[in-house]
């Protein structure tokens, strides 16, 4: 091994300076991070543990842990909580599953497969408000592409209201969000692949173990870290999930009421504080958003990346 | 001693089944299928939306059955924007 020399300084004051250029080129964006991460996120933590309400201007007391106690009791916020567990349930295995069918298609050497990995993108970069609108049209009960084909084809032979369902909203949610953000955990897992070493494969072909095989004890141990970074990326944009829904099926555009039925923790975050107005428990809400998305992060980083190939 | 070696040596299934040319072909009619089916399940929106947006409002409110392909297709969408 080839030994690297620090280059040698001629005195300690050189050294001094430059720990002090360091700091000062560091400066700037400490001031930044603090301007508008640390502070607004300890501002928030202490706003959580009073009662202040801007129906009451001038009304501030400490409550201490009252605000996360009175959630935590309150049925609506397990209400909204169950529905937003639902829409990860539903959405995380999903996009787990397309993604690796996209990303083992895309690995495979094959004409047009620059082309392909550009097209199964292009879903990705649609920004979110634009897919809630977009698929409220495919959507529409009166004149919605999903009717048209739907009744061309003969499988229907009237127009649905396919939204109009209470119980259907996060289904048709769900699909929203899987078609978006598919993509990035497909980019995450195909990356992964590509960093495999042929020879294993290789090597186990010639000792006669089947695809399956291969797929079970080479693919997949060597998939989990991408996987936990994948899910928990995916679980965050699930879990708080807001802008989807809010263009989709929360019709709360204008001070209108936001229906109940689509109301995950973030949507009920936004009614908490800017229409009840109510900034202690909004905080205290935050906050257990906060803990339960690091909690489940922490989870599968514990249990697939600690424990995959690397 | 290669003759005497052969036996021993078990083909991999599916191995004997076809030869490597029928094999190839499968290869690629799964391959296109599957990135078929995973283009049309990823465009079909954003298409659905690029043709709504070259179509006449007449056609876009049309029920029950929907133009897929723009009888008149028209600019006056971007225009106005």
């Amino acid at each position: 091994m080839v030994a690297v020399r620090p280059p040698k300084r001629t005195s300690r004051a050189g050294s001094r300076q430059d720990a002090l250029f360091a700091w000062l080129i560091l400066l700037p964006i400490f001031v930044v991070l603090t301007a508008v991460i640390f502070y607004p996120a300890l501002s928030t933590l202490a706003t959580s543990f009073f009662y202040d309400n801007l129906r009451t201007p001038g009304v501030i007391h400490f409550v201490g842990l009252g605000n996360y106690l009175k959630l935590l009791s309150s049925p609506e916020f397990h209400h909204v909580l169950g529905r937003t567990v639902l829409l990860v349930v539903i959405v995380l295995p999903l996009e787990l599953l397309l993604a690796l069918l996209g990303a083992l298609l895309l690995n495979e050497r094959f004409r047009g497969r620059g082309v392909l990995r550009a097209l199964l993108l292009v879903p990705w970069i649609l920004p979110p408000i634009a897919n809630g609108f977009l698929w409220g049209w495919i959507l529409n009960g009166d004149y919605g592409a999903l009717n048209g084909i739907l009744y061309q084809v003969g499988i229907i032979h009237t127009y649905q209201y396919w939204l109009t369902d209470p119980n259907m909203q996060m289904v048709w949610v769900g699909v929203a969000q899987v078609w978006s953000r598919y993509a990035l955990p497909m980019i995450v897992l195909l990356a992964a692949l590509q960093f495999i070493d042929p020879a294993l494969y290789e090597a186990t072909q010639v000792d006669g173990a089947s695809v399956w095989q291969r797929f079970r004890h080479i693919t997949l141990p060597h998939l989990r870290p991408a996987m936990a970074l994948a899910l928990t990326i995916e679980f965050i944009g699930a879990f708080q999930i807001f802008d989807l829904i809010w263009t989709l099926t929360a019709g709360g555009g204008a001070g209108n009421i936001i229906n109940p039925f689509t109301k995950t923790v973030m949507v009920y975050n936004y009614e908490v504080v800017f229409r009840q107005l109510d900034l202690g428990l909004g905080s205290a809400l935050s906050y257990l958003i906060l803990i339960a998305s690091l909690t489940v992060g922490f989870f599968f980083v514990l249990r697939l990346y600690n424990t995959g190939v690397k | 001693m290669i003759e005497k070696l052969a036996p021993l040596v078990r083909p991999r299934a599916g191995a004997a089944r076809w030869s490597r040319a029928t094999r190839r072909t499968l290869r690629g009619v799964g391959l296109y299928l599957a990135s078929g089916i995973f283009v049309a399940w990823a465009l079909a929106p954003v298409v659905w939306v690029f043709i709504s947006s070259i179509s006449t409002r007449r056609e876009l409110y049309a029920v029950p059955i929907k133009h897929w392909i723009p009888q008149h297709p028209t600019l006056a969408n971007y225009a106005r924007i």
